[in-house]
């Protein structure tokens, strides 16, 4: 016989003589076992607790590393360059409105200048229209009780005529007032234009004076909030190691709790009196479990301790970081303070005076465009009355043709008809192309006046507001800032008393010499069992002095054990594991299953 | 609200450690230590499901434990970041 354990569960070892059987030996194991598991689970249920102790103490740590470093005038920070940001752009949405309004306002001012010179010709449009009304009048006299009413026509044109003049000539007034009016405007409008443009200018100059600085220092804020994040990932995933690794008290305490069911069971067998040689081989699996289950303690421990030693470089760097980084962002912060408090003032005179010259370019607009609006609605009369004049020529000569020869007359008016609207054409055609343009122009002034009218109302409510914000960003840089010192010293005493209890953790999973005695204990008085049952000391020896690492499947019986001690065994430590490796990122299809 | 778990274990390094590993999440967790203190705590729930947690993994035990209506298996020792990744799939 080589090995105790080839015979597993029954039957006697080849060769050997079969036991006596004695085995009242096993009955004072099942207390002893008792007080083993009592024994090694108060010591996991110790480092579990100084473990959780030491998270919550941790967590703790990181928020205040979190204070320390600006978290808390991160989200001041950033509100206040988001603010300024949209005052930058809205700055932006002025300069465009005013370039815009100028530009168009320009165009506006030739396109009336253009139309003025037509639009004076087209003001005699309707004295020859009355001359032709009179003329028609003559000619339906002459032919009075002609079947073709020549009256009716020329009532049309006197009619017509009237309706030019009105429209022309409200036309031609209005492009004569509004003329000054522009020009006027023109210079208002340029003047402001340069001032909205400097006032921009200087706005933006302000606010970049505070924004880069503060940006500077939201970026330092979120670096180390970002370092703080990634030290307490460390602190978890080596956490995470632990926890791993105090679980084996729960798998030990089950094959404990397998061994005493298993002399149990030997001793019921002895009682019935029953072969007790078939128990033999159930008695050397006892005696493996129990000998694998001490080293998977032991291990166990062990694997805790470097766990509990890497988390102290952790909190050490954790500390020193945050102390490096809070008094960076400090010195940083006592030079921000002036720039904000400076900034403030300067920004809201700026933005002030800028929204009022947008304000004041925008009431001027507001002013010419309704009268430049009433002008653009003639183009509708005009062309209308240029179709009324097509219609009243066609007249003409359908009534020169149903005169027949006594129609000459009325031919001549019809060709007058005609040569009116030929000379007219282009003045009218000239005055439509204008107030097209104007229109167009119009609708761009409108346009962009009412996208930064928007921005430029709000820029008018929030004043006060913007103001409110700088301050406050002041004033939390300048708290955050005093407080540095005393937030240093919390962090160093909070350092401190973690760095404290993991020494004692690491001290307590140090010593697990007591549950290896236990289990040594335990294994002798099983040996003693094995000896009086006749097996030799030199069959035990080879028994304990099996290595795990030859066959798993000879120490376990299940395959979840042998998964185990190869997970905690046989895997990274909790020093070699990627710090950082991916908390978030769980393979759950290794060993679990969703159903 | 948080979530809150009912975690049935009779032992209490598991307890502890599932627990801890939970409430860190920011879940809420009930502990009993045995099945009938689990029924007696789940009266009024309706929908429950039920993770198990065990030491075998042998295909024969999941069915056993599938056939008992459990919604998933998780093989101890857990590393802690699995079952909240479990809990977070099936109470999304």
């Amino acid at each position: 016989m080589d090995s105790l354990v080839e015979t597993q569960w029954g039957g006697s070892p080849p060769g050997a003589k079969p036991p006596p059987p004695s085995l009242a030996v096993l009955v004072p194991f099942d207390a002893s076992l008792m007080q083993l598991r009592a024994q090694f689970a108060q010591k996991f249920l110790e480092l579990a607790g100084l473990l959780q102790s030491n998270s919550r103490r941790a967590r703790e740590l990181a928020a205040e590393a979190h204070r320390a470093t600006g978290a808390e005038t991160i989200a001041l920070c950033q509100r206040s360059i988001e603010r300024l940001q949209a005052i930058l752009a809205e700055a932006a949405a002025v300069s465009r409105m005013v370039e815009v309004s100028s530009g168009r306002m320009g165009a506006i001012l030739s396109q009336l200048q253009a139309v003025v010179v037509p639009l004076r010709l087209l003001t005699k449009l309707h004295t020859r229209l009355k001359i032709v009304s009179v003329l028609s009048r003559i000619e339906g006299g002459r032919l009075q009780g002609s079947e073709v009413d020549i009256a009716a026509l020329a009532s049309d044109i006197d009619h017509l005529a009237t309706e030019v003049q009105t429209r022309v000539d409200g036309l031609f007034d209005t492009a004569i007032s509004l003329l000054p009016m522009l020009t006027k405007g023109m210079k208002e409008l340029d003047r402001l234009a340069a001032q909205g443009r400097e006032h921009t200018a200087q706005l933006t100059r302000c606010a970049e004076t505070v924004l880069q600085p503060a940006m500077v220092q939201l970026e330092a804020s979120k670096s180390s909030a970002r370092e703080i994040d990634e030290h307490f990932v460390d602190f978890q995933r080596a956490t995470d190691r632990v926890i791993m690794s105090l679980q084996s008290e729960d798998l030990a305490r089950q094959r404990v709790e397998h061994v005493q069911e298993a002399l149990q069971r030997v001793r019921t067998t002895a009682n019935v009196g029953e072969d007790a040689t078939a128990s033999a081989g159930i008695l050397a699996l006892q005696r493996a479990q129990l000998c694998d289950t001490r080293d998977l303690l032991c291990e166990s421990l062990q694997t805790i301790h470097k766990g509990l030693s890497a988390l102290r470089p952790v909190v050490k760097s954790l500390v020193l970081r945050t102390t490096e980084q809070a008094r960076q962002e400090a010195s940083q912060g006592e030079r921000l303070i002036p720039l904000i408090e400076e900034g403030t003032t300067s920004v809201s005179q700026t933005s002030r005076e800028c929204f009022l010259s947008a304000r004041s370019i925008v009431s001027l607009v507001d002013e010419t465009v309704p009268a430049i609006a009433s002008m653009t609605n003639g183009a509708g009369a005009l062309q209308a009355i240029a179709s009324s004049i097509h219609l009243l020529s066609l007249n003409a000569t359908i009534k020169t043709a149903q005169l027949g020869t006594s129609g000459e007359a009325m031919s001549t008016l019809a060709t007058e008809l005609h040569a009116i609207i030929a000379s007219n054409r282009p003045g009218i055609d000239a005055v439509l192309a204008g107030l097209d343009g104007i229109a167009r122009a119009l609708t761009e002034i409108c346009s962009v006046r009412d996208g930064s009218g928007e921005s430029s109302m709000l820029a008018s409510e929030s004043d006060h507001h913007l103001e409110q914000v700088l301050r406050e960003f002041a004033d939390t840089v300048r708290t955050s800032t005093a407080e540095t010192d005393e937030r240093l010293s919390t962090i160093e005493q909070m350092g401190e008393a973690l760095e404290k209890d993991l020494r004692a953790g690491c001290e307590l999973a140090s010593h697990g010499e007591p549950i290896a005695e236990g289990f040594d204990k335990e294994i002798g008085s099983l040996d003693a069992a094995f000896e009086s049952l006749g097996f030799t000391a030199e069959m035990i020896a080879r028994n304990a002095n099996r290595t795990r690492s030859e066959d798993l499947t000879a120490i376990y019986s299940m395959e979840s054990e042998r998964l185990l001690h190869a997970q905690i065994f046989g895997s990274a430590t909790a020093e070699t594991a990627s710090p950082s490796s991916a908390r978030d990122s769980v393979d759950l299809a290794s060993d679990v299953e969703l159903f | 609200m948080a979530k809150t778990i009912l975690r049935v274990d009779d032992s209490l390094m598991v307890r502890q450690m599932v627990s801890f590993t939970l409430r860190a999440a920011g879940l809420e967790v009930v502990e009993v230590e045995n099945g009938q203190d689990a029924l007696n705590q789940l009266a009024a729930t309706k929908f429950i499901p039920n993770l198990m947690l065990a030491t075998e993994s042998q295909p024969e035990m999941k069915l056993k434990r599938k056939a008992a209506a459990a919604t998933g298996w998780m093989v101890k020792p857990f590393d802690p970041p699995k079952p909240l990744g479990v809990i977070a799939k099936v109470l999304p």
